[in-house]
């Protein structure tokens, strides 16, 4: 069957066979940002936005976003405009290995969606299932924290300016 | 996984999703959030049913209900100021219970109540509160969360039936309550859960609901800890008596994560003080 969709801002058509999760989908396509962690819904590193609302890709039918908007990590920012949490989680040094990083961004990206001005538990609240096996998260807390303070003041070196998508990253 | 499963359908009316159940039969399965659907390995189904475009996302009150459509995600329950003040917030813990804002974001009210494991949230909190179910079907019927739940003849739901809404009757909107679960982690499924609601007139307990969770094949209703507290001025040999007739003679499940005798002792531990901070709060209200 055909889903249709927009993907990272761009009216898609895909072939789909019918039972494959909205993860596989994606990196059968050549998203490879969103990550096959524990495939059980518990590391949130194939974290994508459906509708603006982040869900775990592995969780999630393929065939449920027909008609959905979904946003991934490539729809975020680009190596030459990197979003401002891009910009901070690399100035906080919030990442190391990696892996986890792009279900993390896209749980704070609906956070600062919904709530520019997040209260600390707030952003406790949308990191909690984004796990971490490197960085012990305080980076990560502080680093939407500052992201936060700079889009209110517009102080970023990036803007989101909700740009086009790129087809991203090489890494797998 | 679905092996078989070839084609999605997206109806934006009961009806319609209903008469494309029946055509498939039994090969057929609705889909809410499909966070157990998504894991689930059958191959008789051939086709989905996508129940979350027919405006089943709501909460609202009439007269007599509240009452929550069956597609509301978890994290809207739990987010709604209406549900984290009605009948003490009851409904929006039990909600907020559940591991992950990205898995709470796509699980929904009717996948979690038609799911029911032992270790479920929304059933306990539901029965506590006596809600009803909605389904639609053949035939229209309304049936009491304590006969809904965990019957297995209601997995089948579903397959020929839809549950539209829940409901749960206003006069319990001011009584107080208190949800709480024992488990290893956030994620990790419940060892114990205690959901409890009671009503005062200022000093006695008129009015108490007492349930217990996550300890027997399924949550159930305590009435003899019910009468340990109805009618009385309460304080802390109350609340270790009612958490003691709450157990008394359970069939406590055993497994990898609890013995039997763990469970009934962070069990009875767990209900004695979500019964005494249910009391501070509504105290604390009341006066
Ligand atoms: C990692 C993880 C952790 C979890 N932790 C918890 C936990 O701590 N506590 C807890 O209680 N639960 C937990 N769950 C289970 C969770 O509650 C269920 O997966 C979820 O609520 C099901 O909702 P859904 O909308 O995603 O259902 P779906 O997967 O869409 O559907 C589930 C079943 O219900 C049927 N169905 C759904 N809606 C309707 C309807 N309106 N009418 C008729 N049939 C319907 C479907 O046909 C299917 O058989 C966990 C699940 C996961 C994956
Ligand atoms: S891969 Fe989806 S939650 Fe871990
Ligand atoms: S940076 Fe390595 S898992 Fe988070």
């Amino acid at each position: 069957m055909k889903l249709e969709m927009k993907l990272n801002g761009q009216d898609v058509s895909l072939d789909i066979a019918g039972p494959e999760l909205l993860l596989d989908l994606l990196r059968d396509n050549g998203y490879f940002g969103s990550k096959r962690g524990c495939e059980n819904g518990d590391c949130g590193a194939c974290t994508v936005l459906v509708d603006g609302k982040a869900v775990c890709s592995c969780m999630y039918f393929a065939g449920q976003a027909h008609g959905r908007e979904v946003t991934t990590i490539e729809g975020l920012g680009t190596m030459e405009h990197p979003h401002p949490l891009q910009e901070t989680f690399v100035e906080c040094g919030a990442v190391q290995c990696g892996f986890c990083i792009p279900g993390m961004l896209m749980s704070a990206k609906e956070l600062l969606d919904e709530c520019p001005n997040p209260k600390d538990p707030e952003i406790r609240e949308a990191l909690d299932g984004n796990l971490c096996r490197c960085t012990g998260y305080t980076k990560q807390f502080e680093a939407v924290k500052l992201t936060a303070k700079r889009m209110a003041e517009g102080t970023g070196k990036g803007r989101d300016s909700g740009r086009k998508s790129a087809r991203g990253g090489k890494s797998r | 996984m679905l092996r078989n499963l070839k084609e999605f359908y997206y109806p934006t009316t009961v009806p319609e999703a209903l008469a494309i159940l029946e055509r498939f039969d039994s090969k057929a399965a609705v889909v809410a959030g499909g966070t157990t659907l998504g894991r689930t390995d059958d191959a008789k189904i051939e086709a989905m049913i996508d129940i979350t475009r027919m405006g089943l996302s709501f909460i609202k009150e009439d007269k007599v209900s509240l009452r929550l459509g069956a597609t509301t995600p978890l994290q809207t329950l739990a987010k709604t100021r209406k549900l984290q003040s009605f009948a003490g917030g009851l409904i929006a813990s039990a909600a907020a219970a559940q591991p992950s804002k990205q898995l709470r974001n796509a699980m929904t009210l009717g996948g979690s109540i038609v799911i029911s494991t032992p270790w479920s949230d929304m059933p306990p909190a539901l029965l506590t509160l006596d809600a009803q179910m909605i389904l639609v079907g053949k035939i229209d019927r309304v049936i009491p969360a304590e006969e809904f739940l965990f019957e297995p003849k209601y997995r089948l739901l579903g397959r020929s039936e839809i549950l539209t809404e829940v409901r749960i009757s206003r006069e319990l909107a001011g009584w107080r309550s208190q949800y709480a679960v024992f488990s290893r982690t956030r994620t990790d499924p419940a060892m114990a859960i205690a959901s409890v609601a009671l009503r005062d007139d200022g000093d006695t307990c008129v009015g108490a609901r007492v349930v217990l969770g996550g300890i027997t094949r399924k949550a159930s209703r305590c009435p003899a800890a019910e009468k340990k507290l109805v009618g009385k001025k309460l304080g802390p040999s109350h609340f270790t008596a009612a958490a003691k007739a709450a157990l008394a003679g359970i069939d406590v499940v055993a497994d990898w994560r609890a013995s039997r005798e763990y469970r009934l002792h962070v069990a009875e531990v767990l209900m004695r003080r979500t019964l005494a901070a249910c009391w501070e709060q509504a105290k604390g209200v009341a006066r």
